[in-house]
């Protein structure tokens, strides 16, 4: 297993450059949210902050997911992942060693754009407008976290390059612009005028204006439990059953 | 103790109503490089892919150093070449191989210039692989197969596309790997005339059966120039070959035809004493073959 990780994390940081490039991205990210011009008052700087953290953060999710499922796509069509199958490695320390390296990385630099806006929200509003932040730099951590799982493993599941591409504006659109949307309108102060608030404001926007509810963790945690769950059996089921080109 | 490393028993593979390996069964004993030969889609690299565990089998058995159990363990020992280079173009040569140094849990950096120089890459071993010719990504893939000193070396089509040059260098690689590293060999390849300079033993495929497994030695019996001499009674026939004639250098095929592989040039003395002998001569031909005319001849057809 620490042999599967060390090889990973070194394709990944020597091969095309991708690592830097995720890197670049996230810098582009922040700076772009930071650009934007703020304004005066503490409860406008929360709701431009919302949708510029929104736009940044899905910026920094869709250009560093792209990049992180295509090295991932790349390693199945020039075949470099074979060798970790070929050289007797069970599946399940495959599956494992390749997400909690380059997975956990890569949600780590895909979290710094979202976490620094949201330091940067707290230090201008305090607690007038985000209630409970500590919650908030949690749920959003264990989310960036759940996507690039999730985006690895289902790469490994299409084990194609071209698949692997569109899986980030595939996997963004269903789960963070619906799914985790639906959810956290749940638990924000406009949970009874949910068609309204919906469709005029951002996941992130509910989520600056939530009530300080622990539940929301759990289901936050129990959904990326569950896909990245599924997801792995299913990847499992493909090394097991040896399906490679 | 036996000496087969790698044995198939009945070893199949269906996609969908298509057989591709059709109960196949053949063994590598350690040391020796057997050639894995076959027209195009006759089941070689489906064969390699199911040993490397890349594709499941339908049916039938593998064993690795002699046990069906812990496949995947044992693989560890073995290294593979399937198909085109597996390589990562975006890096160098260097770090192509110090990815299989990480993934094998190989101690050192030092063996990776030895092996780069093996396989003559050590001036490029900072180039991208991106820049390399074909020729130079074979070497630098089978300089990556070897660099954890495999028992076994399975190599699919590892002259696929390299200049004659490329391919002397090849099989001169192999042939050092087994002598130095006594590396047991099963190589697959289109260049019939190449195996021939290097196999010790050989396994012809086609449509996904095994048609015949031979040593080199038999092969070479088989394929030499020799009088096929067919009579009607094959008994006296030696009699007088070695009475008369004091031939010594013959075999008896199948109790029905000698093969003389002396007199070449004197076929009708030859003659000349059967029938003064009585014996009818139902056969007498001057025969013999490349291993090209014998895989023909096995396979019937011309598609190699």
């Amino acid at each position: 297993m620490f042999n599967l990780i060390r090889a990973e994390l070194y394709r990944f940081k020597n091969s095309g450059g991708y690592l830097y490039f995720m890197i670049l991205a996230a810098i582009i990210s922040t700076g772009t949210a930071f650009l934007t011009n703020g304004v005066e008052t503490s409860f406008d700087f929360t709701i431009m902050l919302s949708n510029v953290a929104q736009l940044s953060y899905n910026m920094v999710l869709l250009s560093c997911g792209t990049l992180l499922t295509i090295f991932i796509g790349v390693s199945y069509n020039n075949r470099m992942s074979y060798y970790e199958i070929m050289g007797g490695n069970p599946p399940h320390k495959i599956i494992l060693a390749k997400t909690l390296s380059i997975g956990f990385i890569s949600a780590v630099i895909m979290y710094v754009p979202t976490a620094i806006l949201l330091i940067a929200s707290y230090i201008k509003s305090g607690k007038q407008t985000i209630d409970n932040p500590l919650m908030v730099f949690i749920i959003l951590f264990v989310i960036t976290l759940h996507t690039t799982f999730s985006f690895i493993l289902y790469s490994m599941l299409g084990r194609n390059l071209v698949i692997a591409s569109f899986i980030p504006y595939a996997r963004l659109g269903i789960m963070d612009l619906i799914v985790y949307m639906l959810i956290f309108q749940e638990f924000s102060e406009h949970a009874d005028n949910k068609l309204l608030y919906i469709t005029t404001n951002s996941q992130m926007a509910h989520l600056l204006t939530m009530t300080g509810d622990n539940k929301l963790l759990y289901i936050v945690l129990i959904t990326s439990v569950v896909e990245c769950a599924v997801l792995y059996i299913l990847v499992y089921l493909v090394y097991k059953n040896r399906k490679f080109k | 103790m036996s000496n087969i490393v790698l044995e198939t028993k009945g070893l199949t593979k269906k996609y969908g109503k298509a057989t591709v390996v059709d109960n196949f069964s053949f063994k590598v004993e350690k040391g020796h490089i057997c050639g894995l030969i076959g027209p195009n889609g006759a089941g070689k690299t489906t064969i390699m892919k199911m040993m490397a565990g890349l594709i499941k089998s339908n049916g039938g058995s593998l064993e690795l150093f002699g046990t069906g159990k812990d496949l995947d363990r044992n693989r560890r020992r073995i290294s593979f070449l399937i198909e085109n280079p597996m390589l990562d173009i975006n890096m160098s040569a260097y770090k192509n191989m110090e990815y299989i140094k990480y993934l094998k849990g190989i101690p050192t950096s030092e063996k990776i210039e030895d092996v780069l120089e093996f396989v003559g890459l050590l001036d490029a071993k900072d180039k991208k692989v991106k820049k390399f010719s074909l020729g130079m990504r074979q070497r630098l893939a089978i300089g990556m197969a070897i660099l954890s000193k495999p028992e076994i070396l399975v190599l699919d089509e590892p002259v696929n596309g390299l200049d004659p040059e490329g391919i002397v260098d090849v099989r001169k690689m192999i042939k050092r790997l087994v002598h130095e590293e006594e590396v047991t060999v099963l190589i697959s390849s289109h260049i019939l005339s190449e195996l021939s300079e290097l196999c010790t033993d050989y396994a012809i495929i086609n449509h996904g059966c095994l048609v015949e497994s031979i040593t080199a030695e038999d092969l070479e019996v088989k394929c030499e120039n020799h009088i096929t001499l067919k009579t009607d009674d094959i008994n006296r026939t030696a009699t007088i070959l070695e009475g008369k004639l004091g031939i010594s250098k013959y075999k008896v095929f199948r109790d029905e035809e000698v093969h003389i592989f002396e007199k070449l040039d004197d076929v009708s003395t030859v003659s000349r004493a059967i029938t003064d002998s009585g014996l009818t001569i139902l056969k007498l031909v001057e025969e013999g073959a490349s291993l090209e005319e014998y895989y023909l001849s096995k396979v019937g057809g011309s598609n190699v």
